[in-house]
């Protein structure tokens, strides 16, 4: 309650001290799917921001409203003391360095009922309070990170959903979040400096305390006897009691400006490694998830006057199913004030599946913007990709802001 | 008397025939603030006559061989809130770009520096060095004198990073201001900018501040006004830091 007093005290004063700005959006999407010419996607989204900017002080607060969600967004005070900034609200927060997969950044959950969807679309807001202090005269930063409740991300549903992998006896899955409990809070400190090395070197370590992002099996009861363990997973039938662990994800990155002798142009190399660990690390327990290891290591060039390409490299271990290799290439190419063209290609290495994903954004005018893009998925009916080869769409989205 | 004989010398430049070094030395020799902080407004004309805005905040320092630049996107709304950092240390070069959307600070690649700026025809090189031609980078050579003007070719020098092969300035007797110039590639002429509406800060700084670039290959014009000029006021070092882009 204290903190929404604070937050009302600090809105009521940067309103009165200087106008707030406001700016928003208002997006229309079409998708068509080109395997069955199904409408995938028809769907009018608003957003309405409202920001002060104060010499001490900040406020962001931020309407959305959707088909399948209405309500606030990103909503948050700061206020700078000396050395330290302190946020608190709804709070959208960065952990990471890489781009397309980011392990370590994994503070604010994700909504990926649509996992073909921006990036910066996918992750959502959460409830928590941020101290960031940056000692004087150094080219560093220390983040504290606290939300008193853990948010689940939304898995993929509808044709994008992946089947869990259940017994067949199960008549019933039950998902239970963690309870909103002081002990089941998520923290996080991320430590960050840039370096004169080469063109520029900047370090991150990040150690968060948080739970797994997406339910796994906690149990299996009898559906006649929800007291019971259920005595027969195949025969059934068993209510599926999911749920999220604990998960302590730890871990660092870089990323390295350089430039190669007689190459016009210069590269930057982008790194993460995380190591998750959950109460199972070993993967001997089929009621918890499983601990895992992943890197991701990305060099991107820009080519004088010509796009910006990157490559990306990933692997992840855990016990089931084991390593996994993945490798992306993306593009992006201002052809002038109006005209972006991009590309990206993911390929799994280990399941032989993949995505392509081609994208054209035109400006109309200021603040009008119309972004045509298609969707091709391949590999076998049980990969990664493959699984969704069939979700191919074709999509037009017509963007005004203001 | 001391100022007499500072105009004697002044009147008397002209006349004496200068190389094209000593014209780029007598520009660079004229006072430049340490600071500046202002706003930009770019209008980009495409060869339809399309126009689009956009709006720019812009603080820079220099200290000894440091150049600090750091330019904050103020429109049009979709693009509002990205950060553009330069650190700028002899022959280092830092460049960091903060997407909003992404909450993300990302250190880039030096290769953009050469990109378009914004999507206009000035190029992240063209604006650092609006304030400062860094003659040294070239060498350059007095084409002719066109009137009141000194027409200076400039080549940059082996080994200078430079996305022209080379530049003719034209430069205004009086002042040393540099009036208009011409950007070649590739054994042709590629964009033309010209620097007018110059006006005089602090009865020292003589800045001008319509600036207009024309790419000459695709008929593309950016028109770039600088207003609400603050210059040599103090800017703290807490300005150029990923902390304040995130601002």
């Amino acid at each position: 309650m204290k903190k929404y007093l604070a937050l009302a005290l600090l809105f009521g004063l940067a309103l009165a001290q200087e106008g707030p700005a406001l700016s928003g959006s208002l997006t229309y999407e079409f998708g068509l799917r080109y395997t069955d010419l199904a409408i995938a996607k028809n769907e009018a989204r608003f957003s309405l921001r409202l920001e002060t900017g104060l010499e001490d002080a900040a406020l962001v607060a931020e309407f959305q409203a959707s088909p399948e969600r209405v309500g606030l967004g990103e909503a948050y005070a700061e206020v700078y003391l000396g050395a330290f900034d302190l946020a608190a609200g709804r709070i959208l927060e960065n952990t990471g360095r890489t781009d397309l997969f980011s392990p370590l950044d994994a503070f604010n959950p994700k909504d990926l009922a649509r996992p073909i969807a921006a990036p910066e679309d996918q992750k959502r807001p959460l409830e928590a309070l941020r101290l960031a202090y940056y000692p004087e005269g150094a080219r560093a930063e220390i983040r504290l990170l606290y939300a008193p409740r853990f948010v689940p991300s939304t898995p993929p549903t509808g044709p994008w959903a992946r089947p869990l992998p259940l017994p067949p006896g199960v008549v019933k899955v039950e998902t239970h979040a963690p309870a909103a409990t002081l002990e089941n809070g998520v923290f996080g400190i991320r430590a960050g400096t840039s370096l004169e090395v080469l063109d520029g070197l900047d370090l991150g370590a990040t150690l968060l305390y948080t739970y797994t992002p997406f339910p796994g099996l906690k149990a299996l009861l009898s559906a006649t006897d929800p007291s019971q363990p259920c005595p027969d997973p195949n025969a059934g039938p068993c209510i599926a009691v999911l749920g999220y662990d604990r998960l302590l994800l730890a871990g660092g990155d870089f990323a390295l400006a350089f430039s190669v002798p007689g190459v016009e142009g210069g590269f930057v190399a982008r790194a993460e490694a995380a190591y998750g660990r959950t109460q199972d690390p070993a993967g001997t327990d089929p009621f918890v998830q499983d601990g895992y290891l992943e890197g991701v290591l990305e060099l991107e060039h820009t080519f004088p006057e010509g796009p910006t390409v990157l490559a990306l490299y990933r692997a992840r271990q855990s016990p089931i199913p084991g390593w996994t290799h993945h490798l992306a290439l993306s593009a992006r190419y201002e052809a002038d004030e109006a005209l972006t063209l991009e590309g990206a290609w993911v390929q799994n290495l280990t399941d032989g599946s993949g995505a392509i994903l081609p994208r054209v954004r035109y400006r109309l005018a200021d603040g009008l913007e119309a972004l045509f893009q298609a969707s091709v998925f391949y590999g076998g009916p049980a990969s990664e990709f493959g699984l969704w080869r069939d979700n191919g769409e074709l999509g037009a989205e017509l963007r005004y802001a203001f | 008397m001391r100022r007499f004989w500072a105009w004697v010398l002044l009147l008397s430049t002209p006349v004496l025939a200068l190389s094209g070094d000593e014209v780029l030395k007598r520009v660079e020799a004229r006072p430049t603030p340490k600071t500046l902080h202002g706003k930009m407004a770019m209008e980009l004309i495409n060869k339809q006559g399309k126009r689009l805005t956009r709006e720019l905040e812009i603080w820079t320092k220099r200290e000894g061989d440091v150049e600090k630049m750091l330019i904050k996107f103020l429109a049009p709304p979709d693009v509002r809130g990205t950060a553009f950092l330069v650190i700028q240390k002899g022959d280092r070069e830092e460049m960091k770009l903060y997407l909003p959307a992404l909450k993300k600070v990302r250190r880039v690649a030096g290769g953009q520096r050469r990109g378009s700026f914004m999507g206009s025809d000035f190029s992240y090189d063209d604006i650092s060095r609006l304030g400062n031609l860094r003659s040294a980078d070239y060498q350059s050579k007095l084409l002719r004198e066109e009137g009141t003007f000194y027409v200076v070719e400039a080549t940059p020098k082996p080994g200078v990073a430079s996305a022209y092969e080379r530049l003719v300035i034209w430069v205004e007797k009086p002042h040393f201001d540099v009036v208009k110039i011409e950007f070649y590639r590739k054994g042709a002429l590629y964009k033309v900018m010209t620097l007018d509406e110059i006006q005089t800060y602090a009865g020292k700084y003589r800045i001008p501040t319509r600036l207009v670039m024309e790419n000459k290959k695709t008929r593309h014009k950016t028109v770039l006004l600088q207003r609400e000029l603050e210059l040599d006021q103090p800017i703290p070092d807490s300005v150029f830091t990923e902390r304040f882009m995130k601002r």
